[in-house]
C-alpha cells in the first residue's frame, strides 16, 4: 500500500470515530444543557469559578 | 441519484426544522437566543466549530486545489491555519471571558467606546453576509437537482434561515452537531470507496507531475505566505467570538479547538486526496473532460457512492453549508440590533425587543446574501476582499485591547478600525485600476519596476499594508486623543 493511501485512511479513521465519539459526549450533555438554556440553571461567569484554576 | 437518496435528503431537511422548532420553545431570553445562554461544553463546541468553518468553501475550494496542485493544499493553505487556533485556545478565549462580552464589537466599545465598536459591527455585518454560502447552495442544487442556482439557494439556504429564526445560536449549534456528524462520516465513507475505484494514490503518483507531492508544489511561496497570513483572521472572527462567549469555561473552549484541529486537519487531508484522486477520475475518461476542477470532488464521490450513501452523502454536502449560511446570518442580525441598534438608537431596549428585532436583522442579512450572491461573478474573490476587511479593520485593535497594559484611548481604536478599512479599500482599488488580470490565480497583479527589477504586488497582499497602517492608526490616537469619561454608575437597562 502506498503511504499517502495509509495516511489517507489514517485521517479517514480520525474523521469518522472523532465524530461518532464527540457526537456520542454530546449526546450526553444534551439534556442539561437543554436544561440549563431555559433558565432553570445559571452558573456564575466562568472566570470566578472554581471549575477554571487554570485560567 | 435514486428515490431513497432523495427520501434522505428530504428527512435531513425536516429533521432540521424540527430541532429549529423544538428549542424555540425554550427560548426565555436574549441570550438564550444570541449566546445559547453561555451553556456550550466541549462536544457541542466542536461540532459548532468544526461544523460553521468547514462549509462548501472547503469541500470545492480545497478539493479545487488538491486537483489542480496536490498536496499544497494541505500542507500550505490549510496547516498554518492551525496555529492561529492553537494560539487562540492557549492565548485568546480566557482573555475574552474576562468580561460579560456577547459580540466582538461588544469587545472594541468595552475599551475604546461606542464609535469604535460600531466601526467593528459595520465591518462584521458585511464580512457575515452569507453570500458565499447562498452561493454554494445555488451550486449544489445545480449540480444534483438541477435547479437553477438561485432556486438552490432559496431552497436549501431557506431551511437554514427558518430554522435560525426560530431557535437562534442553540438551534444553529444544535443542528450543526447533526451537520457535524454527517459531513465527517460521509467524506470518511466515500473517500476509501474512490480510493478503491480510482486505484489510490500509486495511480495518482504514475498519473500527475511530480510537483503534485511537493508540499509547496508549484504556487508562488509568497503567494502561500499571504494566504497562511489570513488565518490571522481567526483571532478576530465573529463567529468564533460568539461561540467562545457562549462557551460554558474558557476550558471548554481549549479543549474543543485542540480537539477540532485534529478534526480538520483529517477533513482537510480526505478533501485534498479527494480532489487529487478525482483528477486521475478525469484524465483516465472515468469523469467526463470537462469537469470543473471545483466540482470534481463531488462529482467523483456521486460517481462512487451506491443508492442510499448517495443520499447521505449530498445531505452531508448540504449539512457543510448550511452549518455556515445559519452562523453567518446570526452573527449579522446581532451586528445590526445588539452593536448598532443598541448603543446609537435604543440603549435602553428591552431583551424581548432586542430579540425581536434580531430577527428582523438576521432576515436582512439573508437577504442581502442572497442579493449579493448571484451578482457577483467572482465570489471567491469577494470573501478574500471581505476577510481581509474585517482583519484590517479590527485586529490591530482587538490585540491591543486584549493584551496592551498601556494607556487606550477612544481615538486609538477608532483611527486605528478606521485606518485599517480605509488603506484595505484603497489598496484593492489602486491595484485592481493599475494591476493586470491573472485569469489562473482569479486576482489583479501590479507590477511595479525599480532600476531594472520587477515587483509584483498582489491584491491579495492587502494585509501588509493594512495592518501597518491600522497599527499607526493606534499610536496617533493614543497620542492624539483624550481619555474615556468615566463609565456611568449604571449601564444594565431594562
Amino acid at each position: 500500500m502506498n503511504r499517502w493511501d495509509l495516511f489517507t485512511y489514517v485521517a479517514v479513521g480520525i474523521l469518522v470515530v472523532g465524530s461518532v465519539v464527540v457526537f456520542g459526549y454530546f449526546l450526553r450533555d444534551a439534556r442539561q444543557i437543554l436544561k440549563e438554556m431555559g433558565g432553570n440553571k445559571k452558573r456564575p461567569d466562568p472566570p470566578s469559578s472554581p471549575r477554571e484554576p487554570g485560567d | 441519484m435514486g428515490v431513497f437518496d432523495f427520501v434522505v435528503i428530504a428527512a435531513y431537511l425536516g429533521f432540521m426544522l424540527y430541532i429549529g422548532w423544538y428549542v424555540s420553545r425554550r427560548m426565555k431570553s436574549f441570550d438564550d437566543f444570541f449566546i445559547a445562554g453561555r451553556t456550550m461544553t466541549t462536544p457541542l463546541l466542536i461540532c459548532t466549530l468544526v461544523s460553521t468553518y468547514y462549509g462548501i468553501d472547503v469541500l470545492f475550494g480545497t478539493s479545487e486545489l488538491g486537483f489542480n496542485e496536490g498536496i499544497v493544499a494541505w500542507f500550505g493553505y490549510s496547516r498554518p491555519t492551525y496555529l492561529f487556533f492553537i494560539l487562540a485556545a492557549f492565548f485568546l478565549a480566557n482573555r475574552l471571558r474576562q468580561h460579560q462580552h456577547r459580540s466582538l464589537p461588544d469587545v472594541l466599545a468595552h475599551y475604546y467606546g461606542e464609535k469604535a465598536g460600531v466601526t467593528a459591527a459595520i465591518a462584521s455585518f458585511v464580512y457575515s453576509l452569507p453570500s458565499l454560502g447562498l452561493f454554494g447552495m445555488g451550486k449544489v442544487g445545480q449540480v444534483i437537482f438541477g435547479f437553477d442556482p438561485w432556486i438552490g439557494g432559496l431552497l436549501f439556504g431557506g431551511v437554514a434561515l427558518v430554522y435560525t429564526l426560530w431557535g437562534g445560536l442553540m438551534a444553529d449549534a444544535l443542528t450543526d452537531t447533526v451537520q457535524f456528524v454527517l459531513m465527517c462520516v460521509t467524506l470518511g465513507i466515500a473517500i476509501p470507496i474512490v480510493i478503491s475505484h480510482t486505484g489510490g494514490f500509486g495511480i495518482v503518483a504514475q498519473t500527475l507531475p511530480a510537483t503534485y507531492f511537493k508540499p509547496l508544489g508549484g504556487v508562488p511561496v509568497w503567494l502561500v505566505v499571504v494566504y497562511a497570513a489570513t488565518g490571522l483572521s481567526i483571532l478576530v472572527e465573529p463567529a468564533f467570538y460568539q461561540r467562545i462567549f457562549a462557551a460554558r469555561s474558557s476550558r471548554d473552549v481549549r479543549n474543543a479547538l485542540l480537539i477540532g484541529i485534529l478534526l480538520w486537519s483529517a477533513y482537510d487531508w480526505c478533501v485534498t486526496a479527494g480532489g487529487m484522486l478525482a483528477k486521475v477520475a478525469v484524465q483516465s475518461g472515468v469523469l467526463p473532460a470537462d469537469t470543473h476542477p471545483n466540482e470534481a470532488l463531488l462529482r467523483i464521490v456521486i460517481y462512487a457512492l451506491p443508492a442510499g450513501l448517495t443520499g447521505l452523502f449530498l445531505a452531508g454536502v448540504l449539512a457543510a453549508e448550511m452549518s455556515t449560511i445559519d452562523s453567518y446570518c446570526l452573527v449579522a442580525g446581532g451586528n445590526v440590533v445588539y452593536d448598532i441598534y443598541r448603543p446609537l438608537i435604543n440603549p435602553r431596549a428591552s431583551d424581548e425587543r432586542l430579540g425581536r428585532l434580531t430577527k428582523w436583522g438576521i432576515l436582512l442579512s439573508w437577504a442581502l446574501g442572497f442579493v449579493l450572491a448571484f451578482r457577483f461573478g467572482r465570489l471567491l474573490a469577494l470573501w478574500v476582499f471581505m476577510s481581509s476587511i474585517l482583519t484590517s479593520t479590527v485586529f490591530v485593535p482587538v490585540m491591543a485591547g486584549l493584551y496592551y497594559r498601556g494607556r487606550k484611548r477612544p481615538l486609538a481604536g477608532l483611527l486605528s478600525g478606521a485606518g485599517g478599512l480605509l488603506s484595505v479599500v484603497l489598496f484593492y482599488v489602486l491595484v485592481s485600476l493599475y494591476g493586470v488580470r491573472n485569469e489562473e490565480y482569479d486576482t489583479y497583479i501590479l507590477t511595479l519596476r525599480f532600476g531594472g527589477r520587477a515587483i509584483e504586488i498582489w491584491q491579495e497582499y492587502a494585509l501588509f499594508v493594512s495592518l501597518p497602517v491600522s497599527f499607526l492608526g493606534f499610536i496617533a490616537g493614543n497620542l492624539l486623543g483624550r481619555d474615556a469619561p468615566a463609565p456611568p454608575a449604571e449601564t444594565v437597562t431594562a
